[in-house]
């Protein structure tokens, strides 16, 4: 099988690199493992929230200069603030027009979203029907609601209403907390472990339950500028929080749940979409066992690049896939792009080199949950064009995109989603010229 | 929900009691039970939750006592007795999975002989077994073992054993205070009439005066002896222990030689731990035991040896816990350890009235120790009731799980079966007909909301570390994924803690969590820290700041002076 360009992994990085390639006329071949990261996100697209010496990120601009004097081994740095600047307006572009209904720009700043325990994050992109909360340019919430209605659905343990009113009402909000349930739900919540967002939503997204619904947002919403509803409705139908807004002539919006993520769930349906929609060739549950170079390998002068020639993978046995290019977008260690055992740690497909991993195990995590973790920056090395080096050689016809690199630390500064965005449109840019 | 629901409380307080007992272990509650059950009104002080010092940090090894049958024939015959006791009173918290103790191609097989005869003489039936007729049994055994030999070894959950030697206690009128520091002693002339009790949910500080004090306090019984002004000589030996995501082995595996490092491998639940190391520390170290990446490296090449997938098998957890070793008061040199029950009437020893401490031995020994305690404190008090705890089943064990299972409600086999593994027959007041009790907040554990519902209202549950000994929550393969979060919400809505409180007290439990699971970040764990730093960190937004918020009283022990230091010369 041959490819123009072959991404490897299925997440915002892959998909947006693959989508980008498509788009351009290349023709592109998707290979994934399994659900991508992005189900267990909070749906919210963080660009920069912190910066190393751990203050809050508002001027993305001004964050991206103080990020490459602080911290120049980062994605973004190595990119450089100009470029990474250019590629994120230009991401923002691409989400918008491939049917991504996002708030929020890069231009205007981070926003402020509210978390699973009512906690106001800085963040770069949300969902429109999300809590979408201005910031002033010291991150101060600008508030357009005064009276909040938390609505949540019976019995539902993945998002406490009194733990998020507790935060809002710490914030000056008035706030009242209601819960609704309806027969299909009660169905539902026979299973003792089937009461999960994504399921929820597939049950309340169905039109025969939609009366319950109406009544119950209208109930809500009597004495409140605004009904705030776990993510658990308009998975596949993402209009649905609006419909209901205009149906209670008030705010309907959702706040991220415990994983599964719908609205990251979501995110990742509408990628996959699009990618197949260019004519994208979409290989899922599949992953790379075996690869061909070409090059002189033992070439100790490290001057000369290696090619990749073939990919063998699980599903397709002895039929090589030939791609003139490849994106490396397989994730950090929860996705298995990055893998460690006792004694050290390595990119799973190539074995690419990788910064950032002390000698010691025992420099590995640091003993404070709480902290940079040294973990968290591992990953896999690459130059301004998004090339990775194995052993020291660049790999001509091979790019590594999203949390696969090393050199940042996503947790602590909030930036997972927007080095995905940046490097993946790094990366295709790179392929094209 | 059941009418006589078990009940961990009440939280009243009264100003006179007969008897004060200082140290909610498994020695301390079993006192509890016993002199309740004898009628003598008592008080339990804990200052922290049930179990938490050395009682729950330690391997859940019910022993047969062959481990100390060549080296300690006092120990091999009280643990052989009290083995056979708990498996009749304390079925609900006891698996009779038998243990093997194997001999490795670099062990000596004579020892084989001497273990088997001092096996006999401690009176622990020990059967001698071909080494294929062992590796058909456990398959998961070392196969190059050329010796084996059954015994009567068992696994013991200690919080489970705690929390039903309190209960029975409470039902017979005994109150347990948890969260509660004895801060100081009340002294009048040669006697000591009371204690200052200093509750830390609320800072308030009382006192209490009884006829009895009795200081179960572990390790840190040496700080209540201090405050008394007499010596308690204590070494501080720390033990550490590594958890497995995986029951690799259904016998308790132990290595045929004279006792050693990391040589016995406990399966529990889900789970197995092998352990432990022994090393001695300062007592200003009590409180923050962490395990070395040096530690950890001898567990794994040493419990591989008994069970070679131990190496490959996903590490979960390590912990350590301080045993209670005590001065041996026949030892002139006062340098020699006693690995024996110590118990110290102070009126005898020091002129000092009111005062006993009970200290040493081992958690399996604990009823024994409980019950030796009360016969000094009947003495005291004049009273010729005797003990019953030998004959009469705990709260959870009075009725056969075969039985209780009739009686619970219709859930899904397995969740019903954990149900009843951790309540006993307590479970049918738990189980409920609602579908939204019947929901699992946790996974691993198959933990429903009842059942996190009725340990906030019945078995005094104030956070989500007593919920985790309580229920397992947080403590199955995932080690506090999506439960703590879930949990944490349902901690809220029962009252456990305002709403305000909980993205502290999670913050602090999962920093606490993390203590036992940094020294192991490599492989699935670490994926699994990665995902949940991402879970709470970034998609819920839980700050450093939340953990520090959480507001604990200041603990008046912390000033307190190192009163050994650790030297060499005090190593066994």
């Amino acid at each position: 099988m041959r490819f123009d360009v072959v991404v490897l992994g299925g997440g915002l990085a892959g998909y947006t690199a693959a989508i980008a390639l498509l788009e351009k006329g290349l023709s592109c071949a998707l290979l994934s493992v399994g659900q991508s990261s992005l189900h267990f996100s909070s749906g919210s697209m963080d660009f920069l929230r912190a910066l190393p010496d751990e203050s809050q990120v508002f001027d993305l601009e001004k964050g991206l200069h103080d990020l490459a004097r602080q911290d120049p081994g980062h994605p973004y740095s190595i990119l450089g603030p100009e470029k990474t600047l250019e590629l994120a307006k230009k991401a923002e572009t691409a989400f918008a027009s491939w049917g991504l209904e996002m708030l929020g720009s890069l231009s205007a700043g981070n926003h402020l979203r509210l978390s699973p325990f009512g906690k106001l994050l800085p963040t770069w992109l949300s969902s429109k029907d999300t809590v979408f909360i201005p910031a002033d340019a010291e991150g101060r919430p600008e508030w357009p609601w005064l009276k909040i209605a938390l609505l949540t659905v019976k019995d539902f343990l993945d998002f406490n209403p009194e733990i998020v009113a507790a935060q809002l009402k710490a914030q000056g909000r008035a706030t009242s907390c209601h819960m609704f349930t309806c027969p299909d739900l009660e169905i539902l919540r026979q299973n003792p472990s089937e009461f999960r967002s994504v399921n929820i939503a597939r049950v309340l997204d169905q039109e025969s339950n939609r009366p319950f619904l109406t009544e119950a947002v209208k109930k809500a919403a009597q004495n409140a500028d605004a009904v705030f509803m776990p993510a658990c409705l308009g998975f596949n139908r993402p209009q649905l929080a609006m419909e209901l807004s205009k149906e209670a002539a008030k705010p309907i919006r959702l706040i991220p749940t415990l994983a599964p993520s719908m609205i990251g769930a979501r995110l990742n349906n509408q990628l996959q979409y699009q990618f197949l929609k260019n004519g994208g060739v979409l290989m899922s549950k599949d992953r790379v066992v075996d690869f061909n170079l070409v090059g002189d390998q033992d070439d100790s002068s490290g001057s000369s690049a290696l090619t990749i020639e073939r990919l063998h993978t699980e599903n397709h046995g002895d039929i090589p896939i030939i791609a003139k290019d490849h994106v490396l977008a397989t994730g950090s260690f929860f996705s298995q792009g990055l893998l460690s055992d006792i004694d050290g740690v390595r990119e799973a497909v190539f074995g690419l080199d990788l910064v950032n991993v002390p000698e010691s195990r025992s420099d590995w995590a640091l003993g404070e949950f709480f902290g940079s973790q040294p973990f968290a920056r591992f990953g896999v090395k690459i130059d301004a064009q998004t090339r990775p080096f194995l052993k020291g050689r660049v790999l001509a016809n091979l790019k590594a995109a999203g949390l696969v690199l090393g050199g940042f630390d996503p947790i602590r500064q909030g930036c997972g989603a927007g080095v995905a965005a940046v490097t993946a449109l790094a990366a295709a840019e790179a392929i094209l010229s | 929900m059941a009418e006589n629901q078990p009940f961990l409380g009440p939280r009243d307080r009264i100003a006179e009691t007969d008897v004060i007992i200082i140290g909610g272990g498994a020695t301390g509650a079993g006192l509890a039970r016993d002199c309740a059950r004898r009628g003598f009104k008592c008080v339990l002080f804990e200052r922290g939750d049930l179990a938490t010092g050395a009682t729950g940090r330690n391997h859940g090894l019910l022993h047969s006592g062959a481990r100390y049958a060549v080296t300690d024939k006092i120990s091999a015959s009280e643990c052989i007795q009290e083995n056979q006791i708990l498996r009749k009173i304390a079925r609900h918290c006891v698996e009779e999975s038998d243990g093997l103790f194997i001999t490795l191609p670099e062990d000596d097989l004579d020892y084989q002989k001497n273990f088997l005869a001092a096996c006999a003489e401690a009176g622990i039936p020990a059967q001698a077994l071909d080494p294929e007729e062992a590796k058909r049994l456990e398959p998961a055994v070392n196969p190059s073992l050329i010796g084996a030999v059954r015994v009567p070894d068992g696994v013991v959950d200690p919080f489970r054993l705690t929390v039903a030697n309190a209960l029975d206690a409470v039902e017979r009128g005994a109150r347990c205070h948890t969260y509660h520091e004895v801060v100081g002693l009340i002294r009048r002339n040669d006697a000591i009439i009371g204690v200052k009790a200093f509750d830390k949910l609320t800072g308030d500080q009382y006192e209490v005066r009884a006829k009895v004090v009795v200081n179960a306090a572990g390790i840190w019984g040496g700080f209540i002896a201090e405050m008394a002004g007499v010596e308690l000589k204590m070494f501080p030996t720390r033990g550490s222990l590594l958890i497995m995501g995986h029951r690799l082995t259904q016998m308790v595996i132990n290595r045929c030689r004279k006792p050693a490092d990391a040589d016995i491998l406990v399966p529990g639940d889900t789970v197995c731990l092998i352990g432990t190391t022994s090393i001695p520390i300062k007592f200003s170290d009590l409180d923050t035991t962490r395990v070395s990446h040096k530690e950890v490296d001898i567990l794994i090449r040493e419990g591989s040896l008994l069970c070679p997938s131990l190496a490959e098998t996903r590490k979960i957890r390590c912990y350590a816990g301080s045993r209670p070793l005590i001065a041996d008061e026949s030892d002139l040199t006062g340098r020699a350890i006693s690995r024996h029950i110590v118990l110290l009437d102070h009126e005898k020893r020091d002129g000092l009235k009111g005062l006993i401490t009970i200290s040493g031995g081992k958690l399996i020994t604990y009823r024994l120790m409980a019950e030796m305690t009360a016969n000094l404190i009947g003495e005291k008090l004049g009273s010729k009731a005797t003990c019953d705890t030998a004959q009469t089943p705990l709260p959870g064990s009075r009725e056969a799980p075969e039985k209780t299972l009739r009686k619970i409600a219709p859930l899904p086999l397995t969740q019903g079966a954990a149900l009843i593994s951790r309540h006993g027959d307590m479970a049918p007041g738990i189980s409920a007909f609602d579908a939204g009790e019947n929901s699992l907040a946790c996974e691993c554990e198959l933990v429903s909301v009842g059942e996190i519902q009725h340990a906030v209202n019945s078995l005094a549950v104030h956070n989500l570390t007593d919920l985790r000994r309580r229920t397992r929550v947080g403590m199955g393969p995932c080690q506090g994924e999506l439960c703590v979060g879930r949990a944490t919400g349902l901690l809220a809505a029962s009252g456990a803690f305002p709403p305000e409180e909980a993205a502290s007290e999670l913050a602090s439990f999962l920093e606490e969590r993390w203590k036992g699971i940094y020294p192991l970040a490599w492989g699935e764990t670490l994926r699994e820290s990665e995902f949940i730093m991402w879970l709470y960190q970034c998609v819920c937004g839980l700050k450093e700041s939340d953990a520090s918020q959480k507001t604990t009283p200041p603990d008046p022990l912390k000033a307190a002076p190192d009163l050994g230091a650790a030297d060499k010369e005090t190593q066994a």
